[in-house]
């Protein structure tokens, strides 16, 4: 149907360079990620407008988050982002070799994520910190588990995305699927940098 | 193109409208009568509770009433988009059986919650605290069960993006399955509910309620256009090709 | 071509890296002492992580390469979200 994205082009890419430049994933992705990153967005501005009513028992109560597991899930996000992102490239290339693998690395260390927030959760409810502890805490737990849901979403999706590009990906279509499923993981990643810079480090 | 599809697309542009005029009753029995928008706090006391039903009470049953009736104004274009979905599919519809099936199920936790506030409001002279836990169960009725929705959009969504049809002539193109990715991503926001009593978490906050609420109007809106759309091309096709 | 980007992607990793480590030493009561006042600190970590935002959209998401429409609306969405949260912090809607 459309032979000329049946091989790579002089940038070594599938798919065609439209001149105005190539929106990532397509057009229709972007009412999800602007959508989702608009509704926590205002999920961030309460969080801040709580926390001017009783500035001291926020300080307080963030005193008991650890800062070294939020600063080690961040960098595992980050860690992860890059491997996707190599990970789509190489779909886009027809590496049908190493997309897989870097789909899977990226995978690890989503894991990985969620295995330490799970151990950052069991840490809190050991010391009888649960939800209704404090407003911070509400917000903690509100904010993480919500995001922890698009982590568990995205895993799904990067294993999904490492069986789907085992073999040669040659319609159009499928490999702006991959790359709206890689900007998808880019999202959980830059969502939780926000996450936590406002639970650890703002003062 | 099979020719029983041409033949039910009257009944099927029915049966969205049906859906459209249902839904419209059921938003002024709800808004109007009922007046559960905004909805109750979720810290309420039983004291508070009892007198959202025993004052102005008539007007409240009202509006279950009409709730009662309006409730399953999603079982028509479930059924609709089902047939949309299957016309798509290759082999045994098997993404259209599951999204008709757990819509169909997922209803009930429409009208359901409106029987429950029709029973705390029934004997609204009674104890409040027994008042206040109808109440809260009709309200997690109506907010948290969530298993069924997910699965039902996943169905929309595998169609959307594996469809053979041009963007333009399907019920399902691929920016309707990016948005019900967003709908279901933004889906699970609802059981957290389950864990709060008061801000934005609750029941009566952005995350289980506005933001869902938003969304899902949204969403109804853009799938009754685009199926319609589909719909009028299948019509002039038939009319045409016939 | 295709190895300058993949050494792009590792460089804007490490970048990131970088700042994260420091944006951690800024951030939480031991920062206060060491910036000044929490104020200070709260718009340097808000600051980076935006920073941060705009980093993984434009290289990992590869906005870099997109029309001009969407390079434009993801940088204001990211300076109005930044400037509306700091506005939130410093009282403007208290």
């Amino acid at each position: 149907m459309e032979p000329a994205t049946l091989s790579p082009d002089n940038t070594g890419s599938l798919r065609p360079e439209p001149p105005g430049g190539h929106i990532p994933g397509e057009a229709g992705v972007w009412i999800l990620l602007f959508g989702e990153m608009t509704f926590f967005a205002l999920l961030f501005g309460s969080f801040l407008l709580y926390r001017t009513s009783d500035i001291a028992g926020f300080t307080a109560s963030q005193a008991h988050l650890s800062k070294a597991v939020g600063l080690t899930n961040t960098l595992l996000l980050l860690t992860s982002s890059l491997f996707v992102a190599k990970a789509v490239g190489a779909a886009s290339r027809g590496d049908t070799g190493s997309a897989p693998r870097l789909f899977r690395f990226g995978l690890a260390c989503a894991i990985g994520f969620i295995a330490l927030k799970g151990f950052e959760y069991y840490e809190l409810l050991e010391r009888g910190i649960v939800v209704n502890s404090h407003v911070f805490f509400s917000f903690y737990f509100g904010l993480t588990v919500l995001h922890l849901g698009h982590v568990v979403i995205g895993s799904v999706l990067l294993g999904a995305m490492s069986v789907a590009t085992g073999k040669l990906l040659t319609k159009p279509s499928h490999i702006a699927l991959i790359e709206s499923g890689g900007c998808f993981w880019h999202m959980v990643d830059l969502l939780w940098i926000i996450i936590f810079a406002l639970l650890y480090l703002v003062e | 193109m099979d020719k029983s599809f041409h033949a039910s697309t009257r009944s099927q542009r029915f049966l969205v409208w049906l859906t459209i005029v249902l839904a419209v009753v059921f938003a002024i029995s709800y808004v109007g009568l009922m007046r559960f928008f905004p909805p109750p706090p979720a810290s309420l006391s039983a004291e508070e509770v009892a007198p959202l039903y025993s004052e102005h009470n008539i007007r409240f049953r009202i509006g279950v009433i009409f709730g009662l009736i309006s409730g399953g104004f999603l079982v028509p274009i479930t059924i609709v988009i089902s047939l949309q979905m299957a016309r798509l599919e290759k082999g045994v519809p098997i993404w259209a059986i599951l999204q008709a099936l757990t819509g169909v199920v997922g209803t009930v936790f429409v009208w359901l919650p409106v029987l429950v506030w029709g029973v705390a409001s029934f004997t609204a002279e009674r104890a409040p605290e027994l008042t206040l836990l109808i109440h809260e169960f009709g309200w997690l009725l109506f907010i948290t069960p969530l298993s069924l929705f997910p699965m039902q959009l996943l169905g929309i969504i595998v169609v959307a993006f594996t469809k053979d049809e041009p963007d333009g002539h399907s019920a399902f193109p691929r920016w309707m399955g990016y948005l019900t990715a967003w709908q279901l991503v933004q889906s699970f926001g609802g059981p957290i509910a389950v864990l709060f009593k008061t801000g934005i978490f609750s029941w009566a906050g952005l995350l289980p309620f506005w933001a869902p609420f938003a969304l899902f109007s949204a969403w109804l809106a853009a799938i009754c256009y685009t199926v319609l759309r589909a719909l009028r091309h299948q019509q002039q096709l038939a009319a045409t090709g016939g | 071509m295709a190895s300058l980007l993949r050494d792009r992607l590792f460089l804007v990793w490490a970048l990131l890296v970088a700042v994260t480590l420091l944006s951690s030493q800024i951030g939480g009561t031991s920062g206060v002492a060491w910036i000044g006042s929490p104020a200070a600190v709260t718009v340097a970590v808000l600051s980076i992580a935006f920073a941060k935002v705009w980093m993984v959209m434009f290289t990992y998401m590869d906005v870099r390469g997109a029309p001009l429409v969407l390079r434009v609306l993801v940088t204001a969405w990211i300076a109005l979200v930044l400037c509306g949260l700091l506005a939130v912090y410093f009282g403007a809607l208290g």
